[in-house]
């Protein structure tokens, strides 16, 4: 072998050497501006000779006697080959490359050229999501990726997200992928608990180079037992050693408005009802102490009662800004990039925003000619005040605001809170929502850094060595305070809790690097690597009540209360390889190798081995295809792999469950005597080991029609087996845990992702592109535990083999015979029945979609540009759990106003049944609140005018007179528009709580936001 | 060269020193050191004794839902609690499977390992430990026995299923076995040679004295007196019952001092308990007290509680029905009705809180009275109803007892197995729109966790007409 390589170099040199003799000169210009462009690649195909262009753009190279083809290539520009000829002076000019396949994309411990690879990766570049007014990435990448679905958990401004790439592969195990922030491996934990935060917030949007989504087994495998949810690498931006210092500004105005509230009845529809309720039931709504006149008021005496509109006194439009300022620069040897955000938003419920700062100082630094060094320092303060995240029971704005008594004023006519309600029943544990937001204190704050240093030595112009340290280190504080001038909180003299948490998370690699071509046809590319990674996470809180005055804010002015705390920590190593290799670009192949080890298995399977392996081929360089001057590039790929999961979490939680192996013998909450009690807490299972999913991937990737369409099409599909599962065991065992983890366990995912794109006009300086996505998508439980086809939660199916992982298991609803009133539902045996059982119940939707993705639409002239993006999915159900409360017909609180379609007399057709002061008739709650009915499950596909910008970019003319380099106003908006059938608020924001049948209780829906700003280049 | 040679050694030793995978779990530790003495196991047999009053068991579901799903209680305010359980709805009963054998297994792990090689402590300490802990397997196997099952020679149809049986701590997945459940006499004769080994090492305690928070003789006898007579073994009920009273209303409360009796600020510990579970702040979050405490669901309170429930219109009638009764003072009237008075939250600074009595010595003479019967059983009856300020003379029928034993007991959780165990149709209030549950519904039973079924391999079988 090493001879035969001998003899290539030797033929090569030869070849070189004998061959040139003469010299071609020509200036590269970019298309757009007419400028030179620095630094293009100009090569000799077929030769190792090639030079640079200078600071104009231009060029001097020897070619041989005939001429030969010119190669010239430049990141970001479409790659160009020129035939020579007998001419002495070659110009050309480069433009944008619409399908960038000479985009770098950053994959595992390194980078590869787009039209390198051969396994499933998706890029979005910064400037897509920039001045996007969205405080986390993912939020701004959401529908613009194949395969990859990104659901708002929240609302909340800096509110969570769900991001699912090519399905849900695991039970137990965390499905979100890992995420990788300057190769900072990040951690999903350490925010706020006060409301629902993202981990990603301490990234500033704009401070983001490029994205890149690894999805498939050969991208990822080199993340080994992270990589089988999908890889996500953030990279930001750096600065250029060439020219002058940049300096961008940005700044952003805006308003939030709640979008789609409920309609709730108005005081005299209220009153009406709660007569009703009572007349239905025998009861005299004329009682003077318990009559539905003398609580609610009387519908026909407007004096009977005070209205109060609690929508109006609970949201509100709310105010955005944003400022940004980035400077960037460098000289021969060092290049900077420092950036500065501001950010702050209020949120749709009044007395609640987010507030955040973020600093940035990226540095790269060519130490000697072989060593380079970088450090990638950031910083955030996020601060969130207000609002309860999704669901959080009955003192969530979202739920009691909807609920409250609109015959039972917030404030009297002083403007002092009323004790809630007025009319001394007990609703809502008593809590006056508007007091409850105004007095109660729900701030967290979080300190945040995300930062790596490397550094890379070049120990021969092939081979380079490098060392990477990175660090996520958050601390987070949270002030809950409950005063005493809240009635439900008087009882114990108010109380005070703070909670202090610190988390830290490091990784840490070694890795040698070899590229090389050989023959000028084999590409050769190798990583081999070592890996080590911990995280700690650690906290105390204590709650001090019984305070003299409901204004002391520091728990020390009270008495203690309780005490808590927690400390967890696992640790990760890894060693990992992978070689690429192409042969004229043509024929392509990579093989990747990891092998992990991770604290939190058993000492029988502490560690696992992960592979993958892929082969391309671009067809489009095959001679017989060259003429066909229709296909631009075609390239086939296909991949397999198997991948490993490791993020086992409790059951029910989102904290990872790290000590698995162990029996654990903890205390026990509370106390005896003032001792403190001592009890099992979970069983441990010494033979843990490793969740697998394997992975295969077919697709085209394709450019057509001279670049003006292109995309690819990826058919995949996963088999996740061994999952980590905490197989439920007897009660009757008595285990407080009563869940023992083992591997146990399969599901399927498969799917398709197509993306298209296309210029489909480019006229007259006008030009539009449109960007189009879809993915199908199936999910199916294909095994469980035991050979069991069915794991129950109580009494009602949680997981069946042959259903997807999540799914609404409900009674199917009737609607209401008209001769009585009383709700019906279709029994097992399929007969309308007035009662039904667990056995009635049947798997009526799921909220897994078959299909999302998004569609991009570029509108530019001149310097003006609208952009218009849609984002949508389909196929999912979700059951609206609000209206079990706000369309019950029974209790105290308001109804949404569709409860005056209820039946009244015989002969009504409805599907609302009679109301009743206890939403039973007969003795048969009329919402089966056993197990639900399909009544409040809909359809919750939609599709939304997500985003749309219209911007216009100020002339040269104009520019070079202000003396700036570019300059940029835009007015945008988000959530403009949205169509779908969901009964409810957001089809978005529907959290699914696994077939329990409650799913978007209280969620905290999107807003519409509208907005302008300008950013200016100097 | 040198360079490359300088930068991998610093490589390595880097490597060195990140290779280790061994974790610390700082909130547990192993069973070896937790159970290495006799206080580990007394930190064991504390978690047991807590767990009664989780809001599961007697803190809350043990005290009411008995008495709702009968007709002690109307649902004033609707809140989606027990609503199902005042209609006597599909699925609507107690469900305390899971809360009591996680309690039982603790007491297994202390009763079965405590005497292990090793385990330090004195040996008197250890067999009192045993003896708490067998006093409160017997509770709660009890409780489990008249929730899950029919009592013995009650049976409907012949279906005499208890509960499963479990004796030996489960530690590990070999220990959790598949079971069926046992009969009723099984379930009963186990309880019963617990509690008759446990009272010879028990230590005495007067009642109403703080050392009743923790088992005790007249504990345990009054305890088996109660298993006794819900087994039909009224002679043997009248026995023990007769242990632990003094027989002469003597060491009740007088009928003066009765409504005082229920202040916890001045009686930490009812005067008449001999069990009773100890509650303090650390127990609770600061929510949990308005939102689930007895006192929070039962009394219209300034600071927030739920008072969604008061006393039926039968109750109060029934109370009335007789002259003198101390314990129609035991009721506030308020909008909604009648509310109880009994469950007052005001032991020491922690709102909402008290202690939960589970056995009292009035029930010792009830029982004897019951057990004993017409005659001879009269002086008892009598006994207790002088000290509630009713008139004496009255003869110990079933029938009299019962009507005792629903105003002595209301808001404490026994209305509904008193009248099960008896095999008496459950009568409903009026207003609840229910109409009476006869005894041979299957509704009298509840539903076992459906999960426990399909997780036995077929050896647990569920109550009748549940599918």
């Amino acid at each position: 072998m090493k001879k035969i390589l001998l003899t290539c170099f030797m033929l090569v040199f030869v070849l070189y050497a004998w061959a040139q003799d003469r010299t071609v000169s020509g200036k590269v210009t970019d298309a757009d501006t007419g400028e030179g462009l620095p630094g293009v690649n100009v090569l000799l195909k077929g030769t190792g000779t090639g030079v640079n262009t200078d600071l104009d753009g231009n060029y001097k190279i020897s070619v041989p006697s005939d001429g030969g083809t010119l190669v010239f290539s430049f990141i970001g520009m479409a790659k160009q080959e020129v035939s020579v000829g007998a001419r002495s002076i070659v110009d050309v000019q480069m433009s944008t490359d619409v399908q960038q396949l000479s985009e770098v994309v950053v994959t595992g411990y390194g980078s590869q050229l787009k039209r390198e690879i051969t396994g499933s990766v998706a890029s979005v570049k910064g400037d897509v999501i920039e001045d996007l007014p969205m405080q986390s990435f993912d939020r701004a990448i959401q529908g613009r990726v194949s395969g990859t679905q990104i659901q708002a958990a929240s609302g909340q401004p800096g509110g969570a997200m769900n991001i699912r790439i090519r399905g849900i592969g695991s039970i137990n195990s965390s499905n979100d992928p890992l995420i990788i922030i300057d190769g900072v491996q990040v951690a999903q934990l350490g925010q706020t608990s006060q409301g629902s935060a993202n981990p990603l917030n301490s990234i500033n949007p704009n401070d983001i180079e490029s994205i890149d989504i690894l999805k498939d087994a050969s991208a990822s495998a080199i993340y080994g037992a992270q990589a089988a949810n999908g890889v996500i690498i953030v990279t930001t931006k750096t600065g250029s050693n060439k020219g002058k210092t940049q300096v961008n500004l940005s700044i952003q105005e805006g308003v939030v408005q709640p979008n789609n509230l409920y309609d709730v009845l108005d005081a005299k529809q209220f009153a009406t009802i709660k007569a009703e309720q009572q007349i239905n039931a025998g009861q005299d709504p004329n009682d003077p102490t318990t009559g539905a006149y003398a609580l609610f008021g009387n519908p026909e005496d407007p004096s009977s009662y005070t209205e109060y509109n609690w929508l109006d006194a609970m949201f509100q439009d709310a105010r955005f800004r944003t400022y940004d300022l980035s400077m960037s620069g460098g000289d021969e040897k060092t290049a900077f990039f420092f950036g500065g955000s501001y950010n702050k938003q209020e949120g749709q419920v009044i007395m609640s925003d987010f507030e955040r700062f973020t600093g940035r100082l990226n540095l790269s630094h060519q130490a000697t000619e072989k060593l380079t060094v970088n450090a990638k320092l950031s910083l955030s303060h996020i601060k969130t005040f207000g609002s309860i995240a999704n669901g959080n029971f009955v003192n969530g704005p979202w739920v009691a605001s909807f609920e409250a008594i609109p015959t039972s004023p917030a404030v009297d006519e002083n403007g002092e809170y009323n004790g809630y309600p007025t009319n001394g029943l007990s609703h809502l544990f008593g809590y006056n929502i508007l007091q409850g937001v105004n007095e109660e204190v729900r701030l967290g704050r979080t300190l945040q850094t995300v930062s790596s240093a490397n550094a890379t030595y070049q120990i021969t112009p092939s081979l380079s060595a490098t060392a990477f340290v990175g660090i996520d280190f958050s601390m987070n504080r949270d002030d809950n305070q409950r005063p005493s001038s809240i009635p439900a909180f008087a009882g114990n003299g108010g109380s005070v809790l703070v909670n202090n948490r610190r988390s830290i998370n490091v990784n840490t690699n070694y890795n040698l690097n070899y590229s090389k071509t050989f023959a000028d046809v084999h590409r050769l590319k190798a990583i081999l690597g070592y890996e080590y990674k911990f995280e700690e996470r650690e906290g105390a809180n204590l709650t001090a009540v019984g305070f003299a005055n409901p204004f002391f804010r520091l728990p020390g002015s009270g008495q203690p209360n309780a005490v808590g705390g927690f400390f967890d920590e696992y640790k990760r190593l890894g060693v990992f390889g992978k070689v690429d290799y192409d042969y004229d670009d043509k024929y392509l192949a990579s093989i990747t190798v990891r092998r992990d080890g991770h604290s939190r298995f058993g000492s029988q399977s502490k560690y696992g081995t992960f592979y993958a392996g892929s082969i391309g081929w671009r067809i489009s360089d095959e001679a017989f295809l060259q003429d066909i001057s229709l296909i631009d590039d075609l390239k086939f790929k296909a991949s397999y792999g198997v991948l490993g999961n490791a993020e086992l979490l409790i059951p029910g939680t989102t904290t990872p469950a790290n000590y698995v192996p162990q029996t654990t013998w903890g205390a026990s909450s509370g106390q005896y005597l003032s001792n403190s009690p001592v009890t099992v807490g979970q069983l441990g299972n010494d033979n843990i080991g490793w969740e697998e999913e394997e992975a295969i991937n077919i697709g085209v990737d394709y450019s057509l029609l001279n670049n003006r369409v292109f995309g690819n099409i990826d058919f995949w599909r996963t088999n996740n087996r061994d999952l980590l599962f905490a197989v439920p065991f007897f009660q009757n065992a008595g285990i407080n845990n009563n869940t023992i983890f083992d591997n146990v366990g399969s599901v399927k995912n498969e799917g398709i992702d197509i993306e298209v794109g296309g210029i489909i006009v480019d006229r007259d300086g006008f030009r539009f592109d449109s960007r189009f996505n879809i993915s199908f998508l199936k999910n199916e439980v294909t095994s469980l535990t035991g050979g069991e086809d069915t794991i129950y939660s109580g009494s009602i199916p949680s997981l069946i083999v042959g259903q997807p992982i999540n799914f609404f298991y409900l009674l199917e609803y009737a609607g209401v015979n008209p001769a009585n009133g009383r709700a019906m539902i279709i029994d097992r045996e399929g007969n309308p029945s007035y009662t039904g059982d667990f056995a009635d119940g049947k798997v009526v939707g799921s909220p897994v979609p078959t299909h999302f993705g998004g569609w991009s639409n570029t509108f530019s002239y001149k310097g003006l540009s609208l952009d218009i993006f849609f984002q949508y999915q389909y196929g999912n159900e979700a059951f609206n759990g609000d209206l079990y409360n706000l369309l019950s017909g029974d209790g105290v609180g308001n109804q949404r106003a569709d409860i005056m379609e209820r039946w009244q007399q015989p002969g009504d057709v409805t599907n609302v049944p009679q109301v009743t002061p206890n939403g039973t008739i007969a003795g048969v709650d009329q919402s089966f609140g056993f197990i639900g009915t399909d009544r409040f499950l809909s359809d919750a596909s939609y599709i939304r005018l997500k985003t749309a910008t219209l911007s216009y970019n100020l002339p040269q003319s104009i520019l070079q007179r202000a003396n700036m380099r570019n300059a940029r106003v835009f007015i945008q908006g988000v959530n403009i528009l949205t169509w779908t059938k969901y009964d409810g608020i957001d089809p978005e924001v529907v959290v699914n709580n696994n077939g329990t049948g409650v799913s978007s209780f209280g969620a905290y829906p999107l807003g519409k936001q509208f907005s302008a700003g300008i950013n200016i280049g100097l | 060269m040198k360079k490359i040679i300088y930068i991998f050694l610093m490589g390595s030793f880097l490597l060195a020193s990140c290779t280790d995978l061994e974790v610390e779990n700082k909130a547990a530790l192993p069973q070896d050191v937790v159970l290495a003495d006799v206080e580990g196991f007394e930190a064991v047999l504390f978690a047991a004794y807590e767990s009664v009053n989780d809001f599961g068991y007697y803190g809350q579901t043990m005290m009411i839902a008995p008495e709702i799903l009968a007709d002690n209680m109307e649902l004033a305010q609707l809140t989606g609690r027990y609503e199902l359980e005042y209609v006597n709805a599909l699925n609507s009963g107690i469900d305390i499977w899971f809360n009591r054998y996680t309690a039982i297994n603790e007491c297994n792990i202390v009763i079965n390992l405590i005497n292990g090689e090793g385990v330090a402590g004195d040996q008197a300490t250890k067999d009192q430990i045993v003896a708490e802990a067998k006093f409160l397997r017997a509770l709660f196997y009890h409780d489990l026995a008249r929730v899950y099952g029919y009592e013995p020679g009650q049976e409907v149809d012949g279906f005499n299923a208890s509960v499963i049986l479990r004796t030996e701590p489960t530690l590990g997945l070999s220990n959790a076995d598949d079971r069926a459940r046992a009969t009723n006499v099984q379930v009963y004769e186990q309880i019963e040679q617990d509690l008759l080994e446990a009272i010879p090492a028990l230590p005495d305690a007067t009642a109403g004295a703080g050392a009743v928070a923790r088992a005790n003789k007249s504990a345990a006898r009054l305890l088996l007196a109660r298993v006794y007579l819900y087994w039909g073994r009224n002679s043997d009920a009248a026995t023990l019952a007769q242990q632990v009273i003094e027989g002469d209303g003597s060491d009740l409360v007088p009928a003066a001092d009765y409504l005082a009796s229920w202040d916890d600020a001045a009686n930490p510990f009812h005067p008449e308990s001999v069990f009773e579970s100890d509650l303090q702040a650390a127990d609770w979050s600061t929510v949990d007290g308005a939102n689930a405490s007895l006192h929070s669901l039962l009394m219209n309170d300034e600071g927030g509680s739920q008072f969604i429930i008061v006393a039926s219109d039968e109750l109060i009638a029934t109370i009335e029905s007789q002259a003198g009764d101390v314990r129609r003072g035991l009721f506030n009237t308020e909008a909604l009705g009648e509310e109880f008075a009994k469950w007052q939250g005001n032991k020491g600074t922690a709102s909402f809180q008290e202690n939960i009595p589970i056995l009292r010595l009035s029930e010792g003479y009830l029982i004897a009275a019951e057990a004993l019967g017409a005659g001879a059983g009269d002086p008892f009856l009598n006994a207790l109803r002088v000290s509630r300020g009713l008139a004496g003379g009255v003869s110990a029928t079933v029938d009299n007892v019962l009507r005792e034993r629903r105003i002595e007991y209301m808001a404490e959780g026994h209305r509904w197995f008193d009248l099960k165990r008896l095999g008496r149709n459950i009568p409903k209030p009026a207003v609840s729109g229910a109409s009476t549950l006869p005894y041979n519904d299957f509704k009298i039973l509840p539903r076992l966790p459906q999960a426990e079924l399909e997780l036995s391999d077929g050896a647990l079988v569920q109550n009748p007409f549940y599918n």
